[in-house]
Parts: structure tokens; sequence; C-alpha cells
């Protein structure tokens, strides 16, 4: 058997996401009080395995600790783990657990909660798994030290799979893991993880409150990015549902709240200047899109899609969804310039912005003013902002835009429906550590919009097997081509979210992902 | 607001037809005429707002968002570079034309309703209690409920707030019916024969239509502040389509630093309604002096 | 009045019926699925629809509609989708923001409309006259929502007299709870004052002129006592009639005000139960809105007599 660090995320350094500013000088950190952080909506359940929405995620992961997770650079390092080996030609892997790590009722974790606790998981996630979740052969206790994952196949990305922040593969007690089965776990009693933070009180639609846990095992050594040695300073950590923007940012400002996310960007210079906030850009962030319908009507013909991007400005649909410079960036690629997947190649037709081009393509389509129903909602900014501008811009270009706007609810449910609409709005989230092909979606023949060609197929069915990490970087850059001459959909930029704190609240990072351990409130 | 006017109930003046008395008592009314003004006022900027906008009202200028009130844009412009002054007299033009057609979509509702139910004993008990289960949804939930399955247009704002409107309607009909069909030529005209259709056309009806006016006026004024409400809680217009209540809920999150995207479709909103009540009070006091009858919202 | 009470008790069972069909059929006819928003966006279509079947949301609605009603008969309204709680629960923990906000705001309404009504209609046409009633106007005249934001604006943001938003239980302490809730019982105590005050003004004129109201004055009593003694309880029927309406409508339509002052109440519940399509708690909302509607109503009506010797039912 032989260590194995898979490259699987390589460099993702940028010094803006790097170094929280807040560690760098590090001030003395100080314990009590109580940190108020108001999110913009309810999370759907506080069970961590059971949902792949965001505000789950920030919520219970304070509660929930995973095997692996993703330190400063967005590289793998353990958690709960103690490390892992790879045997059997890439398909046993041996995961060591630490010692002496407790749950909130004081019982010691062992391999048997770890097992009950990955089955369920594995059987309730929906990224990453469905790649191996058919290749499962067995998940088992080696000693109360130790779990082996069997494989029939070579996985690359199991590993990385069990680190992922979104629907995390939190450890439960074994008791509660068996008895909940895949059904969702409301009742606090059992919702009890390792964390530094135990729930205390849940009210629907007001207030998550968590307590320091004080048995809580802490690794040694210093905070490093998601990992690393998490300390919880505060005693008590409330999130207040708070749906309003400007309510959030008002409370903030009066000293209600601690820390607000989702913050609209063109409050930012007003926000900047204000002795009584701090703001955060929290970068790399995501990415608003549009999906074209390719499974029936209009935009089944490529050249539509081609005159549809031919027709749009970037530039003015970025900075008149997002306002201030600093909150958004214009670029094609389809991963992050963080990330080591981030490529210049095949971008020609982004950002292009011609009109003779696009009425030329109109013109060999046939297209004779049919209406293009174009589906988004304003329940966020990043949807209908760009989806706004943008049809004035293909209005001009000859295209007869129907923008509907419905609510988000109804967005997703009619995406699924090929009958209803030519282009819906979405946005791709920054997630550490995911490559391509777990990501983005759109390269996915089974998601709304339904890209199937052939020579996609044959790419990503390559850079699947494909083990060598250059060789891989230059399939991908073939999709990348691939994508911005098949149009599948288009990514209009990529974007950061704002957030504002209380300048008394200390060690905050800008990392995509929320987290309030190491955090600690100045007096 | 009721006043006893003397002239007003006492015997009609030899010579002049009781209903140029009428509108003369009414516009001696300083009230009615401050509302009728300024209700006059929205409506002319309403009707001739293609002509007053110097811009298209979905016109876009990203390189000149949030641009204070100034020479060039008088209102100021908004999140996406759009002239707020367009945009408002657009709205005005938008939220006259909701709340004209709640109008007559509620009385062609309510009113044959109010009629049955009052004429025919009959059928007072079933209309008047599907009336009832419509108040007794909350007017705001009945109408997002109706939005929601309806989806966001224009046309569907009008059809949910005349379905929340159309049981007031009713209720007052019936009410000032069943008044009317105690009178002497009522009980005359069907002592007479006469069927019950051409009674209820010929006669009741003639009688009711002052109170269905005046109730007119204010399910306008609610119309206009449903529609601003419906389009604040996304639920209403949809969000590109200028109406008042969308630049508000636009504008909502700008409150901070550029208020003016509020502000003005604000006042807009409140000189139309207030128009609107000041207009119809005055000529319920006018119209029918004994008519008592509840203005809840 | 028993048989009264008992009749118009049994009236309600069809209205309260046929509310709550209205609205299953509404929101079921609303695009959107719950367990999409539940499972987040990333979410399978196998694990969709697992849970669709679980849930029961697989079946033809009229099937749903009979499932759901023969429950809500033995008084179990359901569970909600989104929280996984029953549904009475969820109503519980959100009824007493609202009863309370909504009697703050009647406390305002009235402390400042019946007074208002009352001194405009003894000062009739006076310049107070018309200042009252100009105010009343502007009153009713003021989108609520819009009112709250920039009273928000100016006593939060500006000058930070009071809390943005947010609630704080009576039991929390009177004054903490009194420091949340002052700003949106204003805002919707003063839309209704407006009413109030006209109403009020409107009863009251029309009993100056009655015989007894004209005796009294010619036995010489004074004008204060005759307003308060004669004139008032007259008005004080339009009153009960008015507070009743507005407390109705409040408990559902609380909605602006819950929204912007984020109180946990039943109109945010309501709006975002909408939003993420939790049939069960927008069925369990309205049916409980449109029962308190109709028993308000009743309470009224019986109100009405006690005030009034006159009415007998």
């Amino acid at each position: 058997m032989e260590r194995v660090r898979i490259p699987l995320a390589a460099v993702l350094i940028s010094l803006l996401v790097g170094v929280p500013a807040g560690w760098a000088q590090a001030p003395v950190p100080v314990r009590g009080g109580t940190l108020t952080v108001a999110l913009s909506a309810d999370p759907p359940a506080l069970d961590i395995h059971s949902t792949t929405a965001y505000l789950t995620e920030i919520v219970s992961w304070h509660v929930f600790e995973p095997l692996f997770t993703y330190d400063r650079n967005y590289q793998i390092t353990p958690m709960l783990a103690e490390g892992y080996s790879v045997g059997a030609g890439g398909r046993e892997f041996t995961i060591t657990l630490r010692a002496g790590v407790r749950f909130h009722n004081g019982r010691e974790m062992t391999s048997a909660d770890v097992v009950a606790s990955l089955q369920r998981w594995v059987k309730m996630a929906t990224v990453a798994v469905p790649f191996f979740r058919d290749d499962i052969e067995a998940i088992e206790a080696r000693g109360p030290r130790a779990v082996v994952i069997r494989l029939r196949q070579p996985s690359g990305v199991l590993i990385a799979a069990l680190a992922q922040p979104i629907q995390l593969a939190g450890v439960y007690t074994q008791q509660a893991a068996d008895a909940a089965g895949t059904q969702r776990i409301t009742d606090m009693a059992q919702l009890i993880g390792t964390g530094p933070f135990r729930f205390t009180r849940w009210t629907p639609g007001q207030v998550i409150e968590l307590e320091r846990f004080d048995g809580y095992a802490a690794r040694s050594g210093s905070p490093d990015g998601y990992g690393g040695q998490k300390v919880a300073y505060v005693d008590r950590l409330r999130f207040v549902i708070v749906p309003d923007v400007q309510t959030r940012i008002n409370g903030v400002l009066t000293g209600q709240y601690d820390y607000a996310e989702s913050i609209t960007p063109d409050a930012y210079g007003a926000l900047r200047v204000d002795a009584r906030a701090r703001t955060l850009i929290l970068r790399p962030y995501g990415q608003p899109m549009a999906v074209f319908n390719k499974r029936r009507g209009l935009f089944t013909d490529r050249r539509l899609r081609q005159a549809f991007v031919a027709s749009l400005d970037m530039g003015q649909i970025m900075a008149g969804t997002f306002g201030n410079p600093l909150m958004f960036r214009v670029d094609g690629s389809l991963m992050f310039r963080e990330s080591p997947w981030h490529s210049r190649e095949g971008l020609e037709p982004y950002n292009r912005r011609d009109l003779g081009l696009a009425r030329r393509l109109m013109a060999e389509a046939g297209y004779r003013g049919q209406p293009v129903r174009w589906i988004t909602s304003t329940a966020f900014d990043w949807a209908y902002k760009p989806a706004l501008i943008a049809s004035q811009q293909l209005q001009e270009a000859g295209f007869n835009m129907d923008l509907q706007v419905l609510d988000w609810a109804t967005v997703l449910s009619r995406r699924a429906n090929p009958d209803l609409y030519e282009v819906f709005s979405t946005s791709f989230i920054f997630s550490p550590g995911v490559e391509p092909p777990i990501q983005p979606v759109i390269l996915s023949g089974t998601w709304p919009g339904w890209w199937t060609t052939e020579e996609k197929d044959r790419l990503i069915g390559r850079l699947i097997r494909e083990p060598n990490l250059e060789a891989r970087k230059r399939i991908w850059t073939d999709v990348q081509r691939l994508y911005w001459e098949d149009v599948p959909g288009i990514k209009f930029g990529d974007f950061f979210n704002l957030a504002v704190a209380r300048p008394q609240v200390q060690g905050l990072t800008t990392r995509p992902d929320l987290f309030f351990w190491n955090v600690w409130v100045q007096r | 607001m009721r006043r006893r006017h003397p002239a007003g109930d006492a015997q009609p003046a030899r010579g002049i037809p009781p209903w140029v008395k009428r509108w003369r008592v009414l516009l001696r009314r300083p009230v009615v005429i401050a509302g009728g003004g300024l209700f006059l006022l929205l409506v002319l900027l309403g009707t001739l707002a293609p002509y007053l906008a110097p811009v298209g009202p979905q016109t876009m200028q990203i390189i000149d968002r949030l641009t204070p009130p100034s020479g060039r844009y008088l209102l100021g412009t908004d999140d996406f570079g759009r002239d707020l002054l367009s945009r408002v007299l657009h709205g005005i033009r938008l939220s006259l034309t909701i709340g004209a057609t709640v109008v007559l979509f509620s009385t062609a509702i309510g009113l044959p309703i109010g009629l049955l139910a009052g004429y025919l004993p009959g059928l007072d008990n079933l209309l008047m209690r599907l009336m009832d289960a419509l108040m007794a949804f909350p007017a705001v939930i009945l109408a997002i409920a109706l939005m929601a399955a309806l989806g966001p247009s224009a046309v569907n704002v009008t059809v949910a707030l005349g379905i929340v409107y159309a049981p007031r309607m009713a209720r007052i009909v019936r009410g000032s019916v069943l008044v009317v069909r105690q009178f002497e030529y009522v009980t005359a005209a069907r002592a007479l024969g006469m069927r019950d259709g051409p009674i209820m056309l010929r006669h009741v009806l003639p009688n009711c239509l002052s109170p269905v006016i005046v109730q007119g006026t204010f399910i306008f004024a609610y119309a206009v502040l449903g529609e601003a409400l419906l389009s604040f809680l996304g639920a209403g217009v949809p969000p590109h389509v200028p109406s008042l209540g969308n630049i508000l809920a636009g504008g909502r999150v700008y409150m901070g630093q550029a208020p003016w995207i509020t502000i003005f479709p604000g006042v807009a909103i409140m000189m139309l309604v207030l128009g609107l009540n000041l207009f119809g009070d005055g000529l319920r006091d006018a119209l029918d002096p004994r008519l008592v009858q509840s203005r809840s919202g | 009045m028993l048989a009264y009470v008992a009749r118009r008790l049994v009236a309600m069972v069809p209205i309260v019926i046929l509310v709550g069909t209205i609205v299953f059929l509404l929101i079921h006819l609303t695009p959107g699925d719950p367990v999409v928003i539940m499972l987040g966006p990333d979410a399978s279509e196998e694990a969709v629809t697992r849970l669709r079947t679980e849930l029961g949301l697989d079946a033809p609605v009229y099937r749903q509609w009979t499932r759901w009603f023969q429950r809500v008969l033995v008084g179990d309204l359901g569970t909600s989708i989104f929280f996984g709680v029953p549904v009475t629960e969820t109503i519980r923990r959100h009824l007493p923001p609202t009863i309370y906000l909504s009697a703050l705001a009647i406390l305002v309404a009235v402390g400042i409309g019946v007074p208002a009504g009352i001194i405009s209609a003894v000062r009739r046409g006076s310049a107070l006259d018309q200042a009252v009633t100009m105010t009343a106007f502007l009153g009713v005249s003021i989108p609520e929502f819009w009112l709250a934001l920039n009273l928000v604006l100016l006593f939060a943001v500006n000058l930070q007299l009071l809390p943005v938003a947010g609630y704080a239980p009576p039991t929390a302490g009177l004054a903490v709870s009194l420091r949340y809730l002052v700003l949106p019982a204003f805002t919707m105590g003063f839309v209704q004052s407006a009413l109030i005050a006209r109403m009020t003004r409107a009863a009251m004129l029309e009993v100056v002129v009655a015989d007894y109201v004209r005796t009294a004055r010619a036995k010489g009593l004074p004008s204060p006592r005759v307003t308060m003694r004669h004139i008032f309880p007259n008005a004080l029927i339009t009153v009960i009639t008015v507070i009743g309406i507005i407390f109705s409508v409040m408990m559902g339509g609380n909605v602006i005000a819950e929204t912007i002052f984020t109180i946990p109440g039943l109109g945010q519940l309501l709006m975002s139960s909408v939003l993420r399509r939790d049939y069960p708690v927008i069925q369990g909302i309205v049916l409980l809105v449109a029962a308190a509607y109709v028993v308000i109503n009743l309470l009224v009506d019986v109100a009405y007599a006690l005030v009034d010797p006159r009415i007998r039912y």
C-alpha cells in the first residue's frame, strides 16, 4: 500500500482569496459573546446529507464535520480523518480516523459511526457521488479507528467528493444515521455531530441557535482554509433569517447583526466608507448563465445559438448587473481564474457583439421573428438583471424576446419541460476542488437544456479516463472550445458575493463558503 | 364625512333638472374640486405619457445608472440607467389603466350578483355565502394566490384585483337594492304584473347607480394601491414593465444611496389615490347624503 | 341570542369549506414543485421523484384534496413539506407575533383615530376638523409599504432610535419588545386610524341632530357631557365594527409589515411558504384566517347587542 495524494485541485492560490486578513495581523482572539449572522433565507433543512442547498451547508457544517476538507489553497486536507491510503490498484480506500473525537452527547466517535454516516450519505448525495455510486462494493469498519471503502472500478473523485462542502459527507452518530435511513432528520436531538458548535434551538423562519461545544476535539496546528485547527471563540452562534437585503444591511449598521451575506453589490461604495461596517468580497463566487433548450424548438439550431451569443456585449451586461467593477469580471473561461483549469482558449465567440454576424446567422437559420421565451426570476439579481439587459441587446439584433419573469420555484419546475421555454437563467457557483467533468453541470446531457452531442460525449469520456493532469487540461481546453462553438449556454462572466460585518468581528475570511469558527467579537 | 345640505334634501327647485343640481352641489365643494383636479392632472400626465416622456421607459444607458435628478434626467435614473421621469409617467398610465379596468371588471361581476341577490331572496343566501367566502380571504392573500396561479401580467393583475373587489361591489349593490325594492314604484310595477327582469333593469338598477359610482372610485383607488403592493411583493406586473409598484420595488435596495427611485413613484401613487379618495368622498356626499357605507380595506 | 350564535357558527362551515377548496385548487394549479426547492438546485431527478412519492405529491389533485380534507375534519392540517414539522405546530409558533402586532396596531389606530374623529365631529368645519380630515385622507392614500420603508430609513438608519427590524416577545420584557414593534405597529395603525377617524366622525354627526341629543342640550347639559354620554355611544358601534374588520384583515394581511420588519408572524410564514410551494402550510393558514374572519364578524355582531340594547337577535 502506498500513500497517494490525488492531484485533484492543484494550486488554487489567489492572493485575494488565500490569506484572510484577520489572521495576518492576528490580534489576540477573545472568547465569549454571541455572534449574530443574518441569512437571506431559511435553510430547507439542518440535516446536511439531505439537500444541496448552500444555506444548509453554511449553517450545519458548524455541527457536522467531514472526513476531509479543503485547505487555504483548495487542496484536500484531513479533518476527522487522520489520513488515507489507496490499494488494490486504486479500488480500495482505507481511511484512518482521529482518536479522541467526541460527539456532542459525549460519546467518542468510532468507525461504526463513520460507516453508518457514509452509507446514508452515499444514498442521498446527488453531486459527484453518482459518478461512483454504482461502483461501491462495500463501506466497512476495520477496527474502531479505520474505515475501508471498496470499489469495483478505480475512482479519482472519491476523496474529493468526501471533501466537498455542498451536501457535506458529515459524520452523524450511528444510531441517528441508521434510524433515519434516507428520511430527512428533523428532530434536533438526533442532529448530533462532532463540530465546534452544537444545535440548541431551531425556530423555522426565525432563528437557528448554536452553542459552543466544550468537548470539541480540535486538530492541532493552525487554522488552514476550511480545515486545520477550529476554535469556537463565541459562546453562541445565531443565524437569523432576514430575507430583505436592505434590512440585513441596516441591521449590521445599527449593530443588530454582526454579519450579513448576499448584499447588493451596489451598496459597496457606501458601505466601504461607513465606519460602522466592514465589507468583504467573497471571491471567486459564481457565474451567471443563460442555458438554451436544445431538445425542442428554435435553439435546436446551433446557428441561432451562435447568433444569440454574437449579439451580446458582456461588459454592459455585467456592469449593469453588478455595478461596481470590483464585484465582477468579464471572462469567458468556464472555470474560474483561481482554478488550475482556467483557460483562455476558444473564447473568440465570447463578448463579440457583432450584429452583422448575428443577423447573417439568423438569416441562415431561417429565423423569422418567432418569440424567444426566456424564463428568469427576480429572486436573484444574477438571474434577472443579465436577462433584462441581454434581452434589449438581442432585440436590437432582431430577436423577438419574450422575457418571462417568474418566481424561482416556477423557473425550476418549468426548465425541466422542453415545451415551455427557449432559454432559462441559472448560475454556476464556485465549489472548491470540483473539477471537470463533475462541474459545470451544463456538461451533463440529462440536466435541463440537454446538451447531447457526440463530440462532447467523446471528449468527456476521454477526460474521465485520462490519468495525466496536463493531458486532461488539454482535453478540457477542447471542451471549452467546443462549448463556445456549439453554445449549449452562455456564461456572462464571473461575479463575487458581497458580505458586510461589524468592524468588531475578527477572524473572518473571504472564502465563498462561510464559517464562523475561528471568529471572535472584539469588545 | 357627511354634511347636511339643507338644499339637497329639500324639494327640487322648479325648472332645473335634479342631476344638474346635483352636479352644481358637487362642484361647489372644494374637496371635490381639489380631488377631481388632482385626478384629472394625473389622467392627463398618464394619457400623454408617450409624448411627455423624454425617452422610452425601457431604454437603458448602463453608463448612466443611478444618476441623481439633473438637467439631463429630471427625476434621475434607476439601476439600469433608465430615465425615471419616463418610467414614472408610463407607470401612472399603467396604474390608471389597471385601476379603470379593475373597476369595470369588479362591477361586471359584482353588480349582477348584487342585483340578483338583493332582488330575488331565493338566490340571496347562495350568492352572498359565495361572496362571504371570497371576503373571508384576506385581500392580499387572495390576490397573491391568484397571481401565483395565473402568472405575472398586467391583465392577470386586473383579473386578480377584480375578483378581490367584486364582493365589495356586490354587497353595496345588494344593500341598495334591498332599499329600492321597497319603494312604491317598484311594488307598483310588480303589482301591475311587470316581470322581474324588466323591473330590475328599468326601475331598480338606475336607482342603485349612485352607490356603484361612488364605490367605483374607491375601488379605483384600492386597485392603484393593490397593483403597487402586488408588484412590490413580486406578484404583480412583470418587473420590467414600468408600473409604479415595480419602480418602487426595484428602487427599494437603493433607498439609501438613490432615494429618488422610490420617492417619485411613491408620491405619484399618493397623489393619484388621494385625488380619487377626495373625489369619491365628495361624490358620495353629493349623490346620496343618506348613504352609509364602510370603506374597509 | 345563543340560538343566533349557533346558527351563525353552522353557517360558517360551508364558507370555510369553500375557502379551503378555492385555496387548494389555486395553489395546486400554480406551477412550481416544493420538492425541487427542498432538495436544492443540483438534486438529481431520481431523488426528486422519490421524495414526491414519499410525500404523496404524485397522486391526482382530487385524491390529494380528499385526503387533505379527511384529515382537516379531524383537526389534522398535515405536515409542512419544507420544515417537516406539523402545520399546526408551525402555525402555533407564528401566531403570537401576528396577534401581538395586530393588537398593538389597533391600539395605535384607535388611540389616534377615535379622538381625532371625536374632535373633528365636535369642532365640525373648524381648521382642526379640516386638518384631521386631510391627515385622514393622506393616511388612506399612502402605500403602506412605502411609509414603512421611509420610517425605517428615518428612525432606524439615520436617527438610530429604534431597531431596523426583528421581533422580541413581550416575555422578553415589554420595553424591549415594544422597541421592535413601535415602527410596524405605527405603520399599520396609522393607515387604519384614518379609517377609524372618518367612521367615528360620520357616526357622531349622524346623531348630533337626533332628537334625544337635542333634548339633552335643551335640558342644559354641558356640551362635553352630551358628547360623551349621548353622542359617543352611538359612534361606538361603528368603531367596534371597524376594529373587528381591521383585526380580521390584519390576521392575514400583515404580510407587508411582517416582511419589511422581519417579524416571524403568519404573514411572513405565508409569503415564504408561497415561494417554497409549501402547500399544507398555505392551506392551513388560509383556513385559519378565514375561520378567524368569520368568528370575528360574529363577535362584532354580538358586541353590537351588548353596546346597543335596542339590538336583539
